[in-house]
């Protein structure tokens, strides 16, 4: 027996031999508890030549995961069991397997935890810092390591954190390490807690190790890389009555990486934004630049996978089909951003408001490239190892990657029934967004979603959405039925229909039925139906759909 | 607490100097030692794929710097090297569409080195890793050589001729014999980036199998494969009419048939 | 080797919960350090209502059913705190995308409720939400006694009807 296996054979010997004392002890039994969820999603795929739709040798994939957390008082430990067999189409094939993806143990004491395994955890926006989980793109960059929280007096917040990130069934190769602290001036300072301005400012610093590799240049020269990259962030927040300000700045200090084409210049990040709000009135502005700020735990990395940062795109996210055809992705490499919102409800029993008040919600944002200099850097053919660029702080690049504007208006009409009203405009850059050459699309989208209620508890609802371009697939039109009995069915049946492609063939029903059956925490959802390519957008982050035909089964539980 | 506090601002500080400050950029290579192993570089690529030019950038690179020592071949396969209205060659072969299902490729611009690891998909390689890799590598002690002897006829485009495989280790392994014919310099459109080069000058495009998707067998394992022994394998193949004759060039290669690792490449012209 | 350490994970967990007679039933909201709409960081384990029964839900801005659940609420929140106590905490899950504008929404739509930002998802986490709307409803003491996903109208029925049985001192849990 060598001594690996000795090793393993000793470790499930203390497992197990755990047991009956833990059960004998009075004491820690009483307050433990166990909770967790899972969820279940599969789909049949059919061949269908005319969507694009491919059958799978497997006939059927399914994506599967089991959350169980047991807590005790000061002490937690959970774990998350995954199951890909074999990872549904859109989720990358490198997931393919089960196992124990997420393991970890939290202690917590007055002002301090630690946590050793597996965790999440955020600095600020995410500007140098966000490790997290969105299951439905596939997004996972867990930290497998140590975190502290530390809370040493009212007011300051101390967060440490080292490890290394989560690459499918492994881990990537470059070590993360941080820390961030925050300050409530407002907690720490007691002449300032009654105070109605409220100022909170905070700071973080993430490095990050990966061992030099040999990356040609050309056949006679290989960078010079650096093994330590860090990012600094700052932060203030000040609110005061109806008024909040915020800003959040990032700099990242040179890191070739091949996101970026090996180019030697720092990166800069900043998000702006200031509020009011009041009852019935709010009003958003924010601003962002982003400027070479791709950063991941290794430097030949290209799309989703070994994030350490996090930068959020300025859009809003759409939620009905056909306005979200066309979402906005961040460009890590450059982009400038601004967004403006007004919700305004109008109030009841006023002459524009009517008996039970008026809902407006209007918003519109844009992001461009950040300018980019190039003169004087000496930079022939390819850039790798020069400082790439040299670019104005606040100045717009001149390249239009998306615009949107859009309103929506809510209303209750009388007792049965309520809707709402959408219109989006939008400009979608789909050779940037999308990485191939295309025209850039312009479409409006007018949306209508109304629910009437035929008993308390039946309602049945419809959406009637038309989307007119004459780029891309030219025009769509989308109607939905829904059927409710509250709060346990859903019945829907509906159809997107592209009859204003150019192409005759690709003028296709794209149709689908579904049930679904809620109880209390469980949820099981059942689909047929073609379901267009497209893309999925959480966040900023998106993967692809591809085109599918067949059975969908969704099952959902927590307990 | 306070012993908590001085800790965490011992860390913050430690942090604000693990950073490296380049100053220059650029390094000159150091030559390797090298024990006779060559290395074969898939570069698994297709001609609407945007990010591709910048990967055979990469490969060429690496072969100007180790020259005979690496053979490359550029394995066009999957979504990106389908035929278009604008990009109607087609670069796929029944060969290349089986190994990028096979070894789950699952995109472009991808490649492997020597097929290392490659059972799982994640020493499947981006173009930034193919250099280091290939360092690494390199200065494995080979276990077998080739040597290739085509005898090509131009007007009955028939191939003969044969690969002879020399044991330079007594060694037991299940062993496979690959050959496979490359075409290079053909001109055709490929997208990079945001623009498309018509002309674009595709290389080493991997242009069919001469013994089939998996090759021959050269050692089924039972027993030793003795030193200094040798394998002829015949060959027997009739060119595709299109293909530039004189722009081809014969590529074999022995491999592991359990974990499907490179042990020895070899290529050689026909003419 | 991994399945053994899950199969292990499991036996110790079901010996730990169920091999004692007296398993309490009731599960309490898990301490994660959370920040108010209004930038304030408190504990989700120090969300309390005066003995009142609590209902938490978790929505988002891009949650069009979510926000429907938090509207049609809006509508009787008036009459239900009125009748009940019952007091409602709105978790918005947006990230650093969409949590700026989660104030001016709040506002703007005139919602009452006490909002809260779990912009990383780790008081999601510890509740085991997959999927939202997903809202708990708290009895007097604390007690997580009922939770439910997704939204159709007139599924509020359901709920005020659960706060008032909560408020009469019946015992919910047996609907599970």
């Amino acid at each position: 027996m060598n001594k690996t296996t000795l090793l393993k054979s000793f470790k499930i010997a203390v497992l197990f031999g755990f047991f009956p004392f833990l059960g004998f002890s009075q004491n820690l039994l009483n307050s433990g508890s166990v909770q967790g969820n899972f969820q279940l999603d599969a789909q049949y795929y059919q061949k269908d030549s005319t969507i694009g739709a491919n059958e799978v040798s497997e006939k059927m994939l399914m994506n599967a995961f089991a959350n169980i957390i047991y807590s005790n008082g000061n002490f937690s430990a959970g774990l998350r069991y995954e199951s890909y067999r074999n990872p549904m189409l859109g989720f990358d094939n490198r997931f393919k397997g089960s196992g124990i993806a997420y393991r970890y143990a939290t202690y917590k004491v007055d002002d301090f935890d630690i946590t050793v395994g597996n965790f999440y955890e955020q600095f600020g926006s995410g500007m140098i810092f966000r490790s997290y989980e969105e299951r439905n793109l596939g997004y996972d960059n867990a930290m497998d390591g140590v975190r502290v929280n530390f809370n040493p007096l009212q007011g300051i917040m101390l967060k440490a954190i080292i490890g290394t990130q989560r690459f499918f069934w492994d881990v990537g190769p470059g070590i993360v390490r941080g820390g961030d602290a925050e300050f409530a001036l407002n907690d720490i300072i007691p002449s300032f807690s009654d105070s109605r301005t409220k100022l909170t400012f905070g700071g973080s610093i993430v490095s990050k190790y990966q061992p030099s590799e040999e990356i040609l240049f050309d056949a006679s020269k290989k960078y010079n890389l650096p093994e330590n990259v860090a990012a600094f962030a700052g932060r203030v927040n000040i609110s005061r009555g109806k008024i909040n300000l915020n800003a959040e700045y990032a700099y990242k200090v040179n890191d070739p990486n091949s996101e970026n084409s090996f180019i030697y210049r720092h990166g800069e990040a900043l998000l702006v934004s200031a509020s009011y709000s009041k009852k019935g009135l709010g009003i958003i502005l924010t601003g962002k630049r982003v400027d070479n700020m791709a950063f991941k735990s290794k430097r030949t990395e290209v799309g989703n996978m070994l994030n350490i940062n996090y930068l959020p795109t300025l859009t809003k996210q759409h939620a009905y089909s056909l306005s979200a055809i066309y979402p906005y992705a961040t460009q890590p490499n450059g982009e400038m951003g601004i967004q403006g919102e007004i919700v305004y409800s109008i109030p009841k029993n006023t002459l524009l408001g009517g008996k039970y008040g008026v809902e407006i919600k209007l918003n519109y944002s844009r992001a461009t490239s950040i300018e980019k200099d190039t003169s004087g850097l000496n930079i022939i053919g390819y850039e790798g190892g020069t400082k790439g660029y040299r670019s104005n702080f606040f100045e717009f690049g001149n390249e239009l990657y998306f615009q949107d504007f859009n309103i929506e208006i809510s209303k209750k009409i009388n007792n049965r029934l309520k809707g709402s009203l959408s219109w989006v405009n939008l400009i979608y850059n789909e050779q940037i967004i999308e990485g191939h050459e295309a025209p850039s699309v312009y479409a409006n989208v007018f949306i209508a979603d109304i629910n009437y209620k035929i008993t308390p508890l039946k309602s049945i609802r419809t959406e009637i959405q038309h989307l007119s371009t004459k780029q891309d697939e030219g025009n769509w039109v989308m109607g939905m039925l829904e059927y409710s009995i509250a709060p346990l069915w859903f019945f829907s049946i509906s159809d997107q229909y592209n009859y204003g492609n150019e192409i005759d063939v690709k003028k296709i029903h794209y149709y689908n039925i579904g049930v679904g059956y809620n109880k209390n925490s469980s949820r099981i959802q059942m689909s047929y139906g073609k379901q267009r390519e497209g893309i999925l957008c959480v966040g900023g982050v998106c993967r692809q759909v591809p085109a599918a035909y067949g059975f969908n089964l969704t099952i959902t539980s927590s307990f | 607490m306070k012993k908590f506090s001085f800790i965490y601002l011992l860390f913050a500080s430690l942090l604000i100097q693990s950073c490296n400050k380049i100053d220059d950029p650029y390094i000159p290579l150091a030559p390797k030692d090298w024990y006779g192993k060559r290395i074969l570089l898939e570069d698994y690529t297709g001609h609407t794929c945007l990010n591709c030019p910048a990967a055979a950038n990469i490969a060429a690179n690496i072969k100007t710097l180790y020259g005979d020592k690496i053979v490359i071949i550029s394995v066009h396969a999957g979504y990106f090297a389908r035929p278009e209205t604008d990009f109607p060659e087609d670069f796929t072969t029944i060969a290349s569409e089986i190994w990028y299902k096979f070894f789950g490729v699952n995109g472009n611009p991808k490649g492997m080195i020597n097929r290392k690891g490659v059972l799982n998909k994640t020493n499947i390689l981006n173009p930034g890793d193919w250099a280091s890799m290939t360092g690494t590598v390199m200065t494995e002690i080979p276990e077998v050589d080739l040597e290739i002897m085509p005898e090509y006829d131009t007007t009955t485009k028939l191939l003969k001729g044969s690969v002879k495989t020399k044991f330079l280790k007594t060694i037991r392994k299940k062993l496979k014999l690959q050959i496979l014919v490359t075409e290079d310099s053909i001109i055709a459109p490929q997208k990079n980036g945001t623009t498309t080069i018509a002309n674009y000058v595709h290389r080493h495009v991997m242009r069919g199998t001469v013994n089939g998707s998996w090759g021959d067998v050269l050692s089924n394992g039972q027993s030793n494969s003795i030193i200094d022994t040798e394998i002829s394998q015949n060959m027997l193949f009739t060119f595709d009419p299109s293909w530039k004759s004189k722009h081809c060039t014969i590529v074999a290669f022995v491999y592991d048939s359990d974990t499907y690792e490179v042990l020895q490449v070899a290529e050689k012209h026909i003419e | 080797m991994k399945k053994i350490i899950f199969i292990a994970f499991c036996l110790f967990i079901t010996n730990f919960g169920f091999s004692q007679t007296e398993t309490p039933k009731t599960k309490k909201l898990p301490s994660i350090t959370i920040k108010t709409v209004d930038g304030k960081t408190i504990k989700t384990s120090e969300i309390s209502n005066n003995g009142k029964p609590i209902i938490i839900s978790f929505w988002a801005l891009w949650c069009k059913p979510c926000q429907k659940e938090l509207s049609t609420i809006a509508e009787v929140y008036d009459e239900w705190q009125k009748e009940t106590g019952v007091k409602l905490v709105a978790v918005s899950i947006d990230d650093a995308r969409s949590s700026s504008r989660v104030l001016p929404t709040v506002n703007g739509n005139n919602w009452t409720y006490e909002v809260l930002l779990d912009v990383n998802g780790d008081f999601k986490r510890a509740m085991n939400v997959n999927m939202i709307p997903h809202t708990f409803l708290l009895n007097g003491k604390g007690e997580i006694v009922w939770q439910h996903t997704s939204f159709a109208e007139g599924s509020e029925l359901e709920l005020i009807e659960l706060v008032r049985k909560l408020n009469r001192g019946e015992d919910i849990s047996e609907k599970k």
